[in-house]
C-alpha cells in the first residue's frame, strides 16, 4: 500500500527513464515511506534487495558478486 | 477520500456525539458551530487521536486533564469508563474504513487511572459487501498511516489562529519544510542519501578487486607461444634422432657383415656395450633418484636429533620420577568437587571451616591432575620420538651401500666405455679403407645421435618445466577472472545506483520547482481575490530560497505590515495551495478560520474560500462571532451539514453536546 506522493510517482511515470530505473526509485519510495512512518532505521538489506534483483534485468549476476 | 461521520464516547466534553459530514459534492462543507471553550479544537483533536493516538491541537487548559470525560467517569461509581472515538472514512472508490481508539478508565478513592487493554485500536475494512476485520496494532496504523501520513497531517486538521502565527514567524526555512513535507520530497532526499551510501558500500567491497587477467593472459599466451615452439623443435630433433640412429645402424650392419671376422666380431662387441652402457646408466639414475629421496626422509631427523633425543629423556626421566601419567582423572577430582562430597565420604562443600579446607586441597589436587593430564600427551610424543630415532639408526648403513654401488656402477660404465673407445680406435686403424669409412660413418651419427639427444633432453625438460608454469598462470589467470567477475558486478551496481540518484535528483528538482512555481501562484491568486484592501499588493512571490513577501503596490515589502487578518487571508491562502497542489486527496478540517479577521473582510473570504478548496470535504469549526449571519448566508450555497455545540456544564473538563441544526 502507497503512502507516496502521487505527484513523485507522476513525475517518474512521466519521464524518459529506463523501466528498471523507474522500477528502482518506485521501490525505494516504498521503502522510504515505510522508513518515515515506522522510524525503521535499517535500509540496507531492503536496498540491497531491490537494487541486486533490478540489476538482474540489466545483466548482473549475483553468484559473481 | 472523505470523512463520514466520527463518534464520540465519553472523550473530553463529549459523553455520547456524532457527526455526521457532508458528503454533497456541490455542498462540501460541514459547520461546527460554537463559543468560545465549548469543545471545537476538541473535535479536531477527537480525529488525531483517533487516527495516531496523539490530540495534536490540544489547548493548554485541558493538557493537565484527563482525557476522559469526568461526568460519565463519576457516574461509572469505579467501574471502568470507557472512552471511544470512531471515525469513519469514504475512500475514493467509495469503500469505507471504521477506525477505532479506546481507552479504558476508572476512579478509586478520588484517583483516576487508565487501564490497559489488549486492543486499544482496530480498524475495520469494507470490502465488496463484507467488512475485513478487526485489525489491530501496527498493521491498523499501517493502512491509516498510508491514508493520511502522519508527517502531513498537520496541513489537512488545522487551527487558524495558529496558522497566522506559524505564518507570521515564518522563514524560508520553514516554508521549505513546509513544501518538503507536503511534496515529500523528503522520501527523495532520504532515497538519494540512502542509494548514495549504498553506492560508496559497492565501492568500498569492489576495491582489490581489479584484475590482473589480461596482464596474465599476454604472459599465458606467450608462454604458450614459446611451449608450441620448443615442441615443434623438439619433434625435429627426435626426428633426427631417429635418422642418425638409422644410419649408425646402417653402418654398424654393414661392419658386422663385413666378412672380416675380427671386425665383426668387433662391432658386434661394440653394439652388445652400447647396450650395456644404457642400462647402466638407467641403473645410475635410478639409484642417484632413490637417494635423493632417502636423503628427503631422514635428513630433518638427523638435524633434529639432538633436540629429539634430549625431549625424550626429558619425559622419560618424569615418567621414572612417577610424575607421569596422572594419578588420578581430572574428570574424576571434577566430580567430587560438583558432588560436595570426597572419595573418603568426607564434606568438600565448603560450608564449615574444615570443609573449606578440605576442599581447597581438593582443589589443589584437580590443578595438579590437570597439570599431569597433559603429560598424557607427552607419552604419546614419546612413542613418536622413539619411532623417528629408530628410523634414523639405518641411515649410516643404507647411506654407505648407495654410495657404493654408485660408485660400482660409475666404474663399470667407464670400463664399458674404454672398451668402447678401444673398439672404435681398432676399427678405425682397419687396412681396409671402406671398413675404415664406415666405422668414421658410424661414430659421426653416434656422435651426432648423442648430441642430438642430449639437447633433446634438455629441451623435454624446459618444455617440462613451463608446462608446470603455464598451468600455475592459467589457475591465476581463472582467479583473476573470477576477481574481474565480482569486480564487474560491483560496477553495474554502482553503475545502477549512480543512475538511480541522478534520476531521483532530477526528480526531486522537477518536483521541487512545479511544486513551489504552483503554490506560488495559487497563494497569491487566493491572496488577491481573498483580501478586502484591492489594489494594494501585487500578490506573493516565493523566492528561490523559499523567503515569502507580499509586495506592496508601490514596490515596498508589505509582509511586516500586513495586519493579523491579512496575515491569516494570507496563511489561508497558502494553505489551501499547499493542499491543492499536495497529491494527497485528504478533506480539510480548519478550527476557526476567520478568527482574526473583521466583520466586512470575512464576507469575501466566505465567497471565495470554496474556489480554492473545489472537489474537497471542508470542515469548518467556527465561533458565532466568525460565523455571522452573513458568512452563513454567503456559505449557504456549499455547506451541506450544520451542527450546533451547546454547552452543559462548564466547570472542570466540561459538558457539551452536539445538535444537528440542517
Amino acid at each position: 500500500m502507497s503512502s507516496v506522493n502521487r505527484k513523485i510517482i507522476n513525475q517518474i511515470e512521466n519521464s524518459d527513464y529506463t523501466p528498471e530505473i523507474k522500477e528502482l526509485l518506485n521501490s525505494l519510495l516504498q521503502i522510504e515511506a515505510r522508513i518515515a512512518e515506522d522510524k525503521k532505521p535499517h535500509y540496507s538489506e531492503d536496498y540491497d534487495r531491490v537494487i541486486k534483483n533490478l540489476a538482474k534485468k540489466r545483466g548482473y549476476r549475483e553468484d559473481e558478486e | 477520500m472523505n470523512l463520514d461521520y466520527l463518534q464520540m464516547k465519553n472523550f473530553r466534553q463529549y459523553q455520547d456525539a456524532r457527526i455526521e459530514f457532508s458528503q454533497s459534492p456541490t455542498r462540501n462543507f460541514t459547520i461546527i458551530q460554537g463559543v468560545m471553550g465549548a469543545g471545537k479544537t476538541n473535535i479536531l483533536n477527537a480525529v488525531t487521536w483517533c487516527l495516531f493516538g496523539d490530540e495534536k491541537h490540544i489547548d493548554k487548559k485541558y493538557k493537565g486533564l484527563p482525557i476522559v470525560n469526568t461526568s460519565a467517569l463519576s457516574k461509572c461509581e469505579g467501574k471502568v469508563c470507557e472512552v471511544k472515538v470512531e471515525l469513519q472514512i469514504i475512500q475514493s472508490d467509495g469503500k469505507r474504513i471504521r477506525v477505532t481508539r479506546c481507552e479504558n478508565w476508572r476512579e478509586q478513592n478520588s484517583n483516576l487511572s487508565k487501564i490497559s487493554m489488549q486492543h486499544d485500536f482496530s480498524i475495520m475494512r469494507e470490502t465488496g459487501r463484507d467488512w475485513v476485520g478487526p485489525i489491530y496494532g501496527d498493521d491498523a496504523q499501517y493502512i491509516v498511516d498510508s491514508l493520511i501520513p502522519p508527517s502531513i497531517e498537520e496541513y489537512f486538521f488545522f487551527d487558524g489562529e495558529r496558522m497566522n502565527d506559524y505564518f507570521r514567524e515564518n522563514t524560508g526555512k520553514d516554508i521549505k519544510s513546509a513544501v518538503f513535507k507536503i511534496s515529500q520530497l523528503e522520501l527523495c532526499e532520504s532515497l538519494i542519501s540512502h542509494l548514495s551510501a549504498r553506492r560508496s558500500e559497492y565501492l568500498r567491497l569492489s576495491r582489490g578487486l581489479s584484475s590482473k587477467a589480461n596482464d596474465i593472459k599476454m604472459i599465458v599466451e606467450t608462454l604458450e607461444k614459446s611451449q608450441e615452439s620448443d615442441k615443434e623443435r623438439l619433434k625435429e630433433l627426435l626426428r633426427d634422432q631417429a635418422e642418425a640412429q638409422r644410419i649408425e645402424k646402417e653402418y654398424s650392419d654393414k661392419l658386422r657383415n663385413s666378412s672380416l671376422e675380427r671386425i665383426e666380431s668387433l662391432e658386434e662387441r661394440r653394439v652388445g656395450l652400447e647396450d650395456d652402457l644404457e642400462r647402466i646408466a638407467d641403473d645410475i639414475e635410478e639409484l642417484e633418484k632413490e637417494k635423493v629421496q632417502f636423503l628427503h626422509k631422514n635428513m630433518p631427523i638427523i638435524f633434529a636429533f639432538d633436540a629429539l633425543t634430549k625431549t625424550k629423556s626429558l619425559i622419560e626421566g618424569r615418567k621414572e620420577a612417577g610424575m607421569i601419567p596422572p594419578p588420578v582423572k581430572t574428570v574424576f577430582i571434577d566430580s567430587l568437587l560438583k558432588k560436595g562430597k570426597c572419595i573418603c565420604g568426607s564434606d568438600i562443600t565448603a560450608k564449615d571451616e574444615l570443609s573449606c579446607t578440605r576442599r581447597k586441597r581438593v582443589e589443589a589436587f584437580l590443578r595438579q591432575s590437570e597439570l599431569s593430564e597433559m603429560s598424557n600427551d607427552l607419552i604419546n610424543c614419546n612413542v613418536q620420538i622413539q619411532a623417528m630415532i629408530d628410523q634414523v639408526k639405518v641411515f649410516p648403513d643404507t647411506s654407505v651401500q648407495l654410495g657404493k654401488r654408485l660408485r660400482e656402477l660409475q666404474t663399470l660404465k667407464d670400463t664399458k666405455n674404454t672398451d668402447v673407445e678401444k673398439i672404435k680406435v681398432e676399427i678405425s686403424q682397419s687396412n681396409a679403407e671402406n671398413i675404415k669409412e664406415w666405422g668414421k660413418e658410424r661414430d659421426k651419427y653416434n656422435e651426432k645421435k648423442i648430441k642430438i639427444g642430449n639437447e633433446a633432453a634438455i629441451l623435454n625438460s624446459t618444455i617440462g618445466r613451463r608446462d608446470n608454469i603455464i598451468r600455475a598462470r592459467t589457475s591465476e589467470f581463472t582467479r583473476e577472472l573470477k576477481k574481474e567477475a565480482r569486480h564487474n558486478s560491483l560496477v553495474s551496481l554502482m553503475t545502477f545506483c549512480e543512475e538511480g540518484i541522478h534520476a531521483a535528483q532530477e526528480v526531486r528538482d522537477a518536483i521541487m520547482k512545479n511544486v513551489k512555481d504552483e503554490i506560488c501562484k495559487k497563494t497569491s491568486e487566493q491572496f488577491l481575490s481573498l483580501i478586502w484592501k484591492k489594489g494594494t499588493y501585487n500578490g506573493v512571490v516565493i523566492d528561490d530560497d523559499y523567503n515569502i513577501s507580499v509586495p506592496h503596490v508601490s514596490g515596498r515589502e508589505g509582509l511586516g505590515t500586513l495586519s493579523a487578518g491579512e496575515r491569516q487571508v494570507c496563511a489561508l491562502s497558502f494553505m489551501a495551495a499547499l493542499n491543492s497542489v499536495s497529491g494527497f486527496d485528504v478533506p480539510i478540517i480548519i478550527d476557526t478560520p476567520l478568527a482574526r479577521i473583521s466583520n466586512e473582510p470575512t464576507r469575501s473570504i466566505a465567497e471565495n474560500l470554496p474556489n480554492y478548496l473545489p472537489n474537497k470535504q471542508v470542515s469548518l469549526l467556527v465561533t458565532d462571532k466568525e460565523y455571522t449571519p452573513e458568512v452563513k448566508e454567503t456559505l449557504s450555497k456549499v455547506v451541506g451539514k450544520t451542527y450546533i455545540i451547546n454547552f452543559i456544564e462548564k466547570d472542570y473538563g466540561g459538558l457539551s453536546e452536539l445538535v444537528f441544526q440542517s
